[in-house]
């Protein structure tokens, strides 16, 4: 017999207790299954693609959450956007956000998904002329498939619409939006995966990754082939066979308490050599006192020379570009891979949000990221490159994203909000959202006003 | 290098960079050079960038465009570059610098030789800004024609207001000529309008022959006593400005000597190749005493008119004795 997946994972029930979340944080106090979603972060969590209804059990002021066995959702914005110290707009500076989604149960333990991603970026367009709709799709299939030991044996499977992807703890990839198709089987703690991204961050390249969970999740064992098709991109033309750059990596994620939490990851990959990456990181989250949330961290990375899985001086793209990259760090995979193949890059990055309530209706909130960066040349003889964000190696960049205003929140106990704020990471995009660009953020400073209202 | 005029060099010869600037007066900044192996000809150029203040006065620049396409993407950019000029100098006073005519009150050196206006080395005049703004796809075609190193130089080709990326494989090819030329395009900015023109045959009859041989070929045509006027000269010359070659020809009763000269000049940015033909003709049997057929002078087999200098009959010339022909 079918059933609704319910996840409770060992890691969790250690726990004890569910975290009761924000309105601002829009994530599910349940699991998702594959949720690649930064779980320390008080940066907005969007909805993913699946069970829609276990996401919005927290979240009890959407109106419409469900009609007979359907479910809805809808989370709304419009803004505006002007320079205080930048050359242009950006792209998304007059527009609309409308993210549409619907979830019916097939039959027991599958699941339809349908998602309805509608904006218009820029009003300057011209009356609809920029505006898309962008669907993603996704069948969620979760079974026990009997017991062992008295404990279910459950599979999952879901796909193509995938969401935000992560790899272990990011040290690969994190929080790439893709398709694909994932398959997971899980027995008290233990768990199986595979996972298939048709497109990760080129686009010729396929990302196929294994890892065994232990300890409910704590630590976990992986195994990634990340394939490239040498193909000339630039005389486009087939090469020779596909190449595959194979990693192994090992990453813990260590609940230490009184929110605190240190997470790790490191692998290598066989290059010329034994070529290493790592990824370390410290986190403090509070939230869900009356009127503070606070999270601060720290991440250290390395990255190798020649750890990278291309040879090709070919930087990665995002082909996914709305207004919701705002809400993952600027220390990302995506940033280090494109020097990777003549650098040793390190960073040291801070995090820190603040959100305080004053009175009834006002928000200040306060978010930082605080990154610096270092490359090396490799090797007796390297060039000089400039990275897509404006990075120089060899050599060393401090550079501080920042987003700092208030919000207007004039329905008690609803978190629809009207808030003004100054940043200077605004998602940078082509005229068409899923044009491929390798500089995820505009340069500059802008001040924006924006509406936001959960369906 | 090569040496096909066999310029006789008493002086060592060294390379040197120059690199002329356009404010507030027109002039040049020599930089770096070295010894060149004259007998070997080969050598290495080093090159190097001049000081900050002499690259902010470079003229005449260049606009570099890099292009790449693949599938439907096309990528350029333009970027401001410099050609500097590389000069090989007979050291005439030998303080290893170039001492350039008129610019010095030393003797001046001379200079035979400079780096081809098409095929060079172009210097890139802010390599940072190229790399930071540039295309992925241009930068790797700027590392693939720097041979993968991080350099302001790079090989380019064409001339004019643009220059495009050259080959990896560059190399300077440098031919020694003393006309002239290489000075002239040092001073002239690369500027160096070329011309040739051939002066019409200058044709001298024996006196015991009829003007109606000439005939209505083009040129002057006179009767003389040859015997009276004095030998040209006829020795083959072969110098980058000055050139002699003679042949000898035949037809009945007849016999015509051929003398073509050539002289290379530069003035004022313009380089002037101009051709004469001086041709004497003698009956067989009442043959001037300097007459030089068949001893200085080859004879050549040719149906042409006796009072031209036949296609076919160059390159004979120095072949002393006997008769030649061609085919």
């Amino acid at each position: 017999m079918f059933r609704p997946l319910r996840v409770t994972s060992r890691f969790l029930s250690v726990l004890g207790c569910v975290v009761v979340l924000l309105p601002r944080e829009a994530a599910a106090a349940q699991s998702v299954f594959a949720d690649g979603r930064d779980s320390y972060t008080l940066l907005e969590r969007h909805l993913l693609n699946r069970q829609l209804a276990d996401q919005l059990e927290e979240q009890p002021y959407r109106l419409w959450r469900s009609a007979g066995r359907l479910t809805f959702a809808s989370d709304l914005a419009i803004g505006t956007q002007q320079t205080l110290h930048a050359a242009q707009q950006s792209r998304f500076h007059g527009y609309f956000l409308a993210d549409l989604f619907a979830a019916a149960p097939i039959v027991d333990g599958l699941d339809a998904n349908l998602n309805l991603l509608t904006f218009n970026p820029s009003a300057s367009d011209g009356y609809r002329v920029s505006a898309e709709v962008r669907p993603g799709f996704a069948l969620h299939w979760t079974q026990d498939l009997g017991e062992v030991d008295g404990v279910p044996l459950v599979a999952n499977v879901l796909g193509p619409d995938l969401g935000w992807v992560t790899l272990g703890k990011g040290l690969l990839l994190e929080q790439i939006p893709a398709e694909g198709v994932t398959g997971d089987l899980s027995w008290q703690g233990l768990g199986v995966r595979n996972t298939y991204v048709g497109r990760a961050l080129w686009p010729d390249d396929d990302v196929i990754s294994s890892s065994l969970r232990v300890f409910g999740g704590l630590a976990e064992l992986g195994l990634v082939n990340w394939k490239t098709h040498r193909y000339d991109l630039y005389d486009d033309r087939e090469m020779e066979a596909t190449r595959s750059a194979w990693y192994l990596s090992a990453a813990v994620d260590l609940p230490l308490g009184r929110g605190f939490r240190v997470a790790g990851e490191y692998a290598v990959r066989r290059r010329q050599g034994t070529r290493g990456g790592a990824l370390g990181r410290i986190d403090y989250l509070h939230r869900g006192s009356s009127w503070l949330s606070v999270h601060t961290g720290y991440q250290l990375r390395w990255y190798d020379a020649r750890f990278g899985p291309r040879r090709e001086l070919v930087p990665p793209s995002s082909v996914f570009n709305t207004p919701y990259q705002e809400d993952v760090y600027a220390t990302n995979s995506f940033e280090y891979l494109y020097l990777s193949e003549w650098f040793e890059q390190i960073s040291h990055t801070l995090m820190l949000e603040v959100h305080a309530r004053l009175g009834s209706y006002l928000d200040l909130f306060v978010e930082a990221e605080e990154w610096a960066r270092h490359a090396t040349g490799h090797g007796a003889e390297y060039p000089v490159l400039y990275s897509p964000e404006g990075f120089r190696a060899p050599g060393n960049l401090l550079r501080l994203y920042y987003r700092t205003g208030v919000s207007l929140l004039p329905f008690t106990g609803l978190p629809h909000r009207l808030s003004a704020f100054v940043t200077n990471k605004q998602v940078r995009g082509g005229y068409y959202a899923t044009e491929p660009i390798s500089r995820r953020f505009d340069s500059g400073t802008f001040w924006a006003l924006q509406l936001e209202a959960w369906l | 290098m090569a040496n096909p005029y066999r310029i006789e060099l008493s002086h060592p010869l060294r390379y040197t960079t120059v690199w002329t600037t356009g404010s507030p007066l027109p002039g040049y900044s020599v930089l770096g050079g070295g010894a060149v192996n004259a007998r070997t000809g080969e050598f290495q150029v080093e090159l190097g960038l001049p000081s900050r203040e002499v690259s902010q006065r470079l003229a005449p620049t260049n606009d570099l465009y890099l292009y790449t396409q693949a599938a439907d993407i096309r990528s350029y950019e333009v970027v401001d570059a410099y050609r500097p000029r590389v000069v090989l100098y007979e050291d005439v006073n030998d303080n290893e610098q170039l001492d350039l005519p008129r610019a010095t009150s030393a003797a001046p050196d001379r200079v035979l030789a400079i780096d081809d206006d098409y095929y060079t080395m172009g210097a890139v005049l802010d390599v940072e800004a190229l790399l930071r703004e540039a295309a992925p796809a241009l930068v790797d075609l700027y590392y693939e024609a720097t041979g993968g190193r991080f350099t302001a130089f790079i090989p380019t080709r064409g001339t004019g207001d643009y220059v495009y990326v050259g080959e990896a494989s560059f190399t300077y090819t440098f031919l020694l000529d003393d006309s002239g030329i290489a000075f002239a395009s040092l001073e002239c900015l690369r500027n160096v309008s070329t011309r040739s023109t051939a002066l019409p045959p200058n044709v001298v009859l024996d006196d015991a022959l009829d003007t109606a041989l000439c005939g209505l070929d083009y040129g002057a045509c006179r009767s003389d006593e040859l015997d009276r006027l004095p030998a040209p000269a006829v020795s083959m010359v072969s110098s980058s400005g000055y050139q002699r070659q003679a042949v000898c020809r035949r037809r009945e009763d007849l016999e015509a000597l051929a003398v073509n000269e050539r002289r290379l000049g530069c003035e004022r940015c313009e380089c002037v190749s101009e051709s004469t033909l001086d041709v004497f003709v003698a009956a067989r049997e009442e043959l001037p005493p300097w007459w030089p057929c068949g001893d200085q002078v080859v004879y050549c087999e040719s149906e042409s008119s006796l009072t031209g200098y036949p296609s076919e009959c160059l390159g004979l010339a120095g072949l002393a004795g006997g008769t030649q022909s061609e085919g």
